[in-house]
Protein backbone atom coordinates (compact mmCIF):
# COMPACT_ATOMS: atom_id res chain seq x y z
CA UNK A 1 0.00 0.00 0.00
CA UNK A 2 1.17 3.51 -0.72
CA UNK A 3 1.81 5.79 2.23
CA UNK A 4 -0.43 8.46 0.69
CA UNK A 5 -3.22 5.91 0.37
CA UNK A 6 -2.84 4.97 4.04
CA UNK A 7 -3.22 8.56 5.22
CA UNK A 8 -6.21 9.18 2.94
CA UNK A 9 -7.90 6.03 4.30
CA UNK A 10 -7.34 7.23 7.87
CA UNK A 11 -8.80 10.66 7.10
CA UNK A 12 -11.78 9.14 5.29
CA UNK A 13 -12.54 6.77 8.17
CA UNK A 14 -12.23 9.55 10.75
CA UNK A 15 -14.66 11.72 8.81
CA UNK A 16 -17.14 8.84 8.50
CA UNK A 17 -16.96 8.15 12.24
CA UNK A 18 -17.49 11.84 13.05
CA UNK A 19 -20.49 12.02 10.71
CA UNK A 20 -22.03 8.89 12.24
CA UNK A 21 -21.61 10.44 15.69
CA UNK A 22 -23.24 13.71 14.65
CA UNK A 23 -26.14 11.77 13.11
CA UNK A 24 -26.53 9.69 16.26
CA UNK A 25 -26.71 12.91 18.27
CA UNK A 26 -29.75 13.99 16.24
CA UNK A 27 -31.50 10.65 15.81
CA UNK A 28 -31.17 9.01 19.18
CA UNK A 29 -33.48 6.72 21.07
CA UNK A 30 -33.40 5.80 24.72
CA UNK A 31 -34.38 2.66 26.56
CA UNK A 32 -34.91 3.01 30.28
CA UNK A 33 -33.90 -0.10 32.19
CA UNK A 34 -34.14 1.29 35.72
CA UNK A 35 -36.63 -0.55 37.87
CA UNK A 36 -38.81 2.42 38.70
CA UNK A 37 -38.50 3.83 35.19
CA UNK A 38 -36.83 6.90 36.68
CA UNK A 39 -36.17 8.45 33.31
CA UNK A 40 -39.51 7.76 31.59
CA UNK A 41 -42.90 9.40 32.02
CA UNK A 42 -45.17 7.57 34.41
CA UNK A 43 -48.66 6.46 33.51
CA UNK A 44 -50.21 9.10 35.78
CA UNK A 45 -48.27 11.83 33.98
CA UNK A 46 -49.31 10.48 30.59
CA UNK A 47 -53.00 10.38 31.65
CA UNK A 48 -52.91 13.95 32.96
CA UNK A 49 -51.25 15.11 29.75
CA UNK A 50 -53.88 13.35 27.62
CA UNK A 51 -56.81 14.87 29.53
CA UNK A 52 -55.64 18.46 29.50
CA UNK A 53 -58.53 20.71 28.53
CA UNK A 54 -56.74 24.04 28.32
CA UNK A 55 -53.33 24.88 26.98
CA UNK A 56 -50.55 24.95 29.57
CA UNK A 57 -47.59 27.22 29.05
CA UNK A 58 -44.33 26.36 30.76
CA UNK A 59 -41.68 29.04 30.92
CA UNK A 60 -38.13 27.97 31.73
CA UNK A 61 -35.48 30.53 32.62
CA UNK A 62 -31.99 29.47 31.59
CA UNK A 63 -28.95 31.62 30.99
CA UNK A 64 -27.16 30.96 27.72
CA UNK A 65 -23.62 29.57 27.52
CA UNK A 66 -23.63 27.60 30.73
CA UNK A 67 -20.77 25.14 31.34
CA UNK A 68 -21.77 21.74 29.91
CA UNK A 69 -22.27 19.93 33.22
CA UNK A 70 -25.01 22.44 34.09
CA UNK A 71 -26.08 23.14 30.52
CA UNK A 72 -27.02 19.47 30.12
CA UNK A 73 -29.86 20.05 32.59
CA UNK A 74 -31.48 22.44 30.17
CA UNK A 75 -31.09 19.85 27.38
CA UNK A 76 -32.66 17.14 29.52
CA UNK A 77 -35.51 19.45 30.50
CA UNK A 78 -36.07 20.39 26.87
CA UNK A 79 -36.23 16.68 25.89
CA UNK A 80 -38.76 16.07 28.63
CA UNK A 81 -40.88 19.08 27.67
CA UNK A 82 -40.89 18.02 24.02
CA UNK A 83 -42.18 14.64 25.13
CA UNK A 84 -44.82 16.40 27.27
CA UNK A 85 -45.87 18.37 24.20
CA UNK A 86 -46.12 15.25 22.03
CA UNK A 87 -48.16 13.31 24.57
CA UNK A 88 -50.58 16.17 25.23
CA UNK A 89 -51.50 16.72 21.57
CA UNK A 90 -49.87 20.13 21.64
CA UNK A 91 -51.64 21.32 24.81
CA UNK A 92 -48.36 21.82 26.64
CA UNK A 93 -46.46 24.73 25.19
CA UNK A 94 -43.06 25.66 26.52
CA UNK A 95 -40.64 28.47 25.93
CA UNK A 96 -37.06 28.89 27.04
CA UNK A 97 -36.16 32.39 28.18
CA UNK A 98 -32.69 33.77 28.65
CA UNK A 99 -33.06 36.14 31.61
CA UNK A 100 -29.73 37.81 30.87
CA UNK A 101 -31.02 39.30 27.65
CA UNK A 102 -32.65 42.36 29.17
CA UNK A 103 -33.42 43.98 32.49
CA UNK A 104 -37.13 43.39 31.93
CA UNK A 105 -36.75 39.63 31.51
CA UNK A 106 -34.58 39.47 34.60
CA UNK A 107 -37.24 41.37 36.56
CA UNK A 108 -39.87 38.99 35.20
CA UNK A 109 -37.90 35.97 36.34
CA UNK A 110 -37.40 37.49 39.78
CA UNK A 111 -41.12 38.24 40.00
CA UNK A 112 -41.88 34.58 39.24
CA UNK A 113 -39.67 33.52 42.12
CA UNK A 114 -36.52 32.54 40.20
CA UNK A 115 -33.43 33.70 42.04
CA UNK A 116 -30.21 34.07 40.05
CA UNK A 117 -27.49 31.55 40.96
CA UNK A 118 -23.82 32.45 40.82
CA UNK A 119 -21.62 30.06 38.80
CA UNK A 120 -17.87 30.41 38.56
CA UNK A 121 -16.46 29.82 35.10
CA UNK A 122 -12.80 30.23 34.42
CA UNK A 123 -12.34 31.53 30.91
CA UNK A 124 -8.92 32.96 30.17
CA UNK A 125 -6.29 33.35 32.82
CA UNK B 1 -13.95 -17.04 12.38
CA UNK B 2 -12.24 -20.32 13.22
CA UNK B 3 -8.84 -18.74 12.68
CA UNK B 4 -9.72 -15.87 15.00
CA UNK B 5 -10.81 -18.33 17.67
CA UNK B 6 -7.53 -20.29 17.39
CA UNK B 7 -5.53 -17.08 17.94
CA UNK B 8 -7.82 -16.11 20.81
CA UNK B 9 -7.32 -19.47 22.52
CA UNK B 10 -3.58 -19.24 22.08
CA UNK B 11 -3.51 -15.75 23.63
CA UNK B 12 -5.71 -16.83 26.51
CA UNK B 13 -3.41 -19.78 27.16
CA UNK B 14 -0.41 -17.50 27.24
CA UNK B 15 -2.26 -15.19 29.67
CA UNK B 16 -2.90 -18.03 32.06
CA UNK B 17 0.48 -19.73 31.58
CA UNK B 18 2.41 -16.59 32.47
CA UNK B 19 0.23 -15.85 35.51
CA UNK B 20 -0.63 -12.43 34.04
CA UNK B 21 -4.29 -13.30 34.04
CA UNK B 22 -4.28 -14.55 37.64
CA UNK B 23 -2.38 -11.51 38.91
CA UNK B 24 -4.63 -9.14 37.01
CA UNK B 25 -7.82 -10.80 38.30
CA UNK B 26 -6.53 -10.92 41.90
CA UNK B 27 -5.47 -7.27 41.82
CA UNK B 28 -8.72 -6.19 40.18
CA UNK B 29 -10.85 -8.04 42.72
CA UNK B 30 -8.64 -6.86 45.57
CA UNK B 31 -8.78 -3.19 44.67
CA UNK B 32 -12.45 -3.08 43.74
CA UNK B 33 -13.44 -5.25 46.69
CA UNK B 34 -11.51 -3.08 49.13
CA UNK B 35 -13.04 0.16 47.94
CA UNK B 36 -16.52 -1.28 47.40
CA UNK B 37 -16.92 -2.91 50.80
CA UNK B 38 -14.29 -1.70 53.25
CA UNK B 39 -12.98 1.79 52.58
CA UNK B 40 -13.85 5.06 50.91
CA UNK B 41 -17.45 5.74 49.92
CA UNK B 42 -18.32 2.06 50.20
CA UNK B 43 -21.75 0.46 49.97
CA UNK B 44 -22.36 0.62 53.73
CA UNK B 45 -21.56 4.32 53.83
CA UNK B 46 -23.84 5.07 50.89
CA UNK B 47 -26.52 2.94 52.51
CA UNK B 48 -28.29 2.08 49.26
CA UNK B 49 -28.63 -1.38 47.75
CA UNK B 50 -26.92 -0.41 44.53
CA UNK B 51 -23.58 -1.23 42.97
CA UNK B 52 -22.93 2.35 41.88
CA UNK B 53 -19.86 2.61 44.12
CA UNK B 54 -18.43 -0.59 42.63
CA UNK B 55 -18.96 0.68 39.10
CA UNK B 56 -17.20 3.93 40.01
CA UNK B 57 -14.18 2.03 41.39
CA UNK B 58 -14.04 -0.53 38.59
CA UNK B 59 -14.11 2.33 36.11
CA UNK B 60 -10.72 3.42 37.49
CA UNK B 61 -9.14 0.00 38.11
CA UNK B 62 -9.98 -1.19 34.59
CA UNK B 63 -8.50 1.99 33.18
CA UNK B 64 -5.11 1.05 34.66
CA UNK B 65 -5.23 -2.71 34.13
CA UNK B 66 -6.29 -2.90 30.51
CA UNK B 67 -3.18 -1.21 29.06
CA UNK B 68 -1.14 -3.66 31.13
CA UNK B 69 -2.94 -6.54 29.42
CA UNK B 70 -2.72 -5.22 25.90
CA UNK B 71 0.80 -3.78 26.03
CA UNK B 72 2.59 -7.01 25.22
CA UNK B 73 0.16 -8.25 22.56
CA UNK B 74 1.80 -6.82 19.45
CA UNK B 75 4.82 -5.05 20.97
CA UNK B 76 6.36 -8.35 22.04
CA UNK B 77 5.76 -9.86 18.63
CA UNK B 78 7.37 -6.81 17.06
CA UNK B 79 10.39 -7.06 19.33
CA UNK B 80 11.06 -10.77 19.00
CA UNK B 81 10.28 -10.69 15.29
CA UNK B 82 7.60 -13.38 15.60
CA UNK B 83 5.15 -10.95 14.01
CA UNK B 84 6.68 -11.80 10.63
CA UNK B 85 6.24 -15.51 11.24
CA UNK B 86 2.67 -14.99 12.41
CA UNK B 87 1.67 -12.83 9.47
CA UNK B 88 3.25 -15.07 6.84
CA UNK B 89 0.95 -17.84 8.03
CA UNK B 90 -2.36 -18.06 6.14
CA UNK B 91 -4.01 -15.49 8.39
CA UNK B 92 -4.94 -11.93 7.59
CA UNK B 93 -3.86 -8.95 9.71
CA UNK B 94 -7.46 -8.45 10.70
CA UNK B 95 -7.80 -12.00 12.03
CA UNK B 96 -4.66 -11.60 14.15
CA UNK B 97 -5.91 -8.30 15.59
CA UNK B 98 -9.44 -9.54 16.25
CA UNK B 99 -8.11 -12.74 17.84
CA UNK B 100 -5.87 -10.87 20.24
CA UNK B 101 -8.58 -8.30 20.93
CA UNK B 102 -11.15 -10.98 21.69
CA UNK B 103 -8.74 -12.65 24.14
CA UNK B 104 -8.45 -9.40 26.11
CA UNK B 105 -12.20 -8.91 26.18
CA UNK B 106 -12.76 -12.49 27.36
CA UNK B 107 -10.23 -12.08 30.17
CA UNK B 108 -11.91 -8.86 31.33
CA UNK B 109 -15.33 -10.49 31.08
CA UNK B 110 -14.06 -13.29 33.33
CA UNK B 111 -12.76 -10.73 35.84
CA UNK B 112 -16.11 -8.95 35.81
CA UNK B 113 -18.04 -12.21 36.09
CA UNK B 114 -16.08 -12.98 39.26
CA UNK B 115 -17.68 -9.93 40.89
CA UNK B 116 -21.11 -11.59 40.63
CA UNK B 117 -20.93 -12.44 44.38
CA UNK B 118 -21.18 -8.67 44.95
CA UNK B 119 -24.47 -8.62 43.08
CA UNK B 120 -25.78 -11.62 45.03
CA UNK B 121 -24.69 -10.10 48.36
CA UNK B 122 -26.28 -6.73 47.66
CA UNK B 123 -29.48 -8.31 46.38
CA UNK B 124 -29.71 -10.24 49.67
CA UNK B 125 -29.21 -7.07 51.71
CA UNK B 126 -31.81 -5.02 49.90
CA UNK B 127 -33.86 -4.50 46.80
CA UNK B 128 -31.39 -4.15 43.95
CA UNK B 129 -32.29 -2.50 40.65
CA UNK B 130 -31.75 -5.36 38.18
CA UNK B 131 -31.94 -3.25 35.01
CA UNK B 132 -29.54 -0.64 36.34
CA UNK B 133 -27.06 -3.30 37.45
CA UNK B 134 -27.06 -5.06 34.08
CA UNK B 135 -26.57 -1.71 32.34
CA UNK B 136 -23.71 -0.94 34.73
CA UNK B 137 -21.94 -4.17 33.82
CA UNK B 138 -22.58 -3.48 30.14
CA UNK B 139 -21.04 -0.03 30.59
CA UNK B 140 -17.96 -1.52 32.27
CA UNK B 141 -17.57 -4.03 29.45
CA UNK B 142 -17.92 -1.28 26.84
CA UNK B 143 -15.30 1.01 28.41
CA UNK B 144 -13.01 -2.02 28.71
CA UNK B 145 -13.54 -2.75 25.03
CA UNK B 146 -12.78 0.88 24.18
CA UNK B 147 -9.58 1.00 26.24
CA UNK B 148 -8.51 -2.42 24.95
CA UNK B 149 -8.72 -1.18 21.37
CA UNK B 150 -6.65 1.89 22.28
CA UNK B 151 -4.14 -0.35 24.07
CA UNK B 152 -3.90 -2.70 21.11
CA UNK B 153 -3.22 0.26 18.84
CA UNK B 154 -0.40 1.65 20.99
CA UNK B 155 1.01 -1.86 21.25
CA UNK B 156 1.13 -2.10 17.46
CA UNK B 157 3.12 1.10 16.93
CA UNK B 158 6.09 0.19 19.07
CA UNK B 159 8.28 -2.75 19.99
CA UNK B 160 8.69 -1.57 23.58
CA UNK B 161 6.04 -2.74 26.03
CA UNK B 162 6.58 0.11 28.48
CA UNK B 163 6.12 2.65 25.69
CA UNK B 164 2.94 0.85 24.63
CA UNK B 165 1.64 0.86 28.22
CA UNK B 166 2.39 4.53 28.86
CA UNK B 167 1.04 5.80 25.55
CA UNK B 168 -2.17 3.81 26.05
CA UNK B 169 -2.53 5.43 29.48
CA UNK B 170 -1.78 8.83 27.97
CA UNK B 171 -4.40 8.53 25.24
CA UNK B 172 -6.84 6.94 27.68
CA UNK B 173 -6.38 9.76 30.19
CA UNK B 174 -7.79 12.24 27.69
CA UNK B 175 -11.00 10.28 27.35
CA UNK B 176 -11.04 9.38 31.02
CA UNK B 177 -10.84 12.81 32.67
CA UNK B 178 -9.06 15.48 30.67
CA UNK B 179 -11.88 16.16 28.17
CA UNK B 180 -14.33 16.48 31.02
CA UNK B 181 -12.09 18.89 32.91
CA UNK B 182 -11.56 21.05 29.82
CA UNK B 183 -15.29 21.03 29.05
CA UNK B 184 -16.28 22.10 32.57
CA UNK B 185 -14.36 25.34 32.05
CA UNK B 186 -15.88 26.05 28.65
CA UNK B 187 -19.23 27.30 27.51
CA UNK B 188 -21.51 26.92 24.54
CA UNK B 189 -21.11 24.67 21.54
CA UNK B 190 -17.44 23.72 21.88
CA UNK B 191 -17.95 22.85 25.50
CA UNK B 192 -20.72 20.46 24.45
CA UNK B 193 -18.56 18.86 21.76
CA UNK B 194 -15.62 18.25 24.09
CA UNK B 195 -17.95 17.12 26.83
CA UNK B 196 -19.48 14.50 24.54
CA UNK B 197 -15.97 13.20 23.80
CA UNK B 198 -15.51 12.34 27.46
CA UNK B 199 -15.83 8.66 28.34
CA UNK B 200 -17.00 9.52 31.87
CA UNK B 201 -20.12 11.30 30.65
CA UNK B 202 -21.21 8.33 28.51
CA UNK B 203 -20.24 5.84 31.20
CA UNK B 204 -22.33 7.61 33.83
CA UNK B 205 -25.33 7.94 31.56
CA UNK B 206 -25.19 4.22 30.75
CA UNK B 207 -24.39 2.97 34.25
CA UNK B 208 -27.39 4.70 35.80
CA UNK B 209 -29.55 2.34 33.71
CA UNK B 210 -30.50 4.27 30.59
CA UNK B 211 -29.47 2.67 27.31
CA UNK B 212 -29.00 5.56 24.92
CA UNK B 213 -28.13 4.99 21.26
CA UNK B 214 -25.73 7.96 21.47
CA UNK B 215 -23.58 6.21 24.06
CA UNK B 216 -23.51 2.95 22.10
CA UNK B 217 -22.44 4.80 18.94
CA UNK B 218 -19.74 6.61 20.93
CA UNK B 219 -18.23 3.41 22.34
CA UNK B 220 -18.59 1.70 18.98
CA UNK B 221 -16.70 4.54 17.29
CA UNK B 222 -13.77 4.39 19.71
CA UNK B 223 -13.53 0.59 19.41
CA UNK B 224 -13.74 0.81 15.63
CA UNK B 225 -11.14 3.58 15.34
CA UNK B 226 -8.74 1.75 17.68
CA UNK B 227 -8.95 -1.51 15.76
CA UNK B 228 -8.87 0.24 12.39
CA UNK B 229 -5.73 2.21 13.29
CA UNK B 230 -4.13 -1.00 14.60
CA UNK B 231 -4.74 -2.67 11.25
CA UNK B 232 -3.35 0.35 9.40
CA UNK B 233 -0.25 0.40 11.58
CA UNK B 234 0.31 -3.33 10.96
CA UNK B 235 -0.12 -2.88 7.22
CA UNK B 236 2.49 -0.11 7.31
CA UNK B 237 5.23 -2.75 7.03
CA UNK B 238 4.27 -3.17 3.36
CA UNK B 239 4.20 0.57 2.70
CA UNK B 240 6.32 2.25 0.08
CA UNK B 241 6.41 5.86 -1.03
Amino acid sequence: MKTAKISSTIILMTVIVIIVNILSENYSFRLDFTEGGEYTLSKATRNILKDLAKPVTITAYFSKDLPPNIGNVSGNLKDMLIEYGNRSNGMVVFRFVNPNESEGLEQEAMKNGIQPVMINVREKD
Amino acid sequence: MKTIWIITKRELNSFFDSLIAIIMIVLFLGFSGFFTWISGSDIFLVGQASLRSFFGIAYWTLFFFIPALTMRMLAEENKSGTIEMLLTKPVTDRQVILGKYLATIILIAVALALTLPYVITVSKIGNIDAGGTICGYLALLLISAAYASIGLFTSSITSNQIVAFLSALFIGLFFHIIFQIIASGMKGFFGQVINSLSMTVHFESLSRGVLDSKDLVYFGSIIFMGLFLTEVSLSRRNAYN
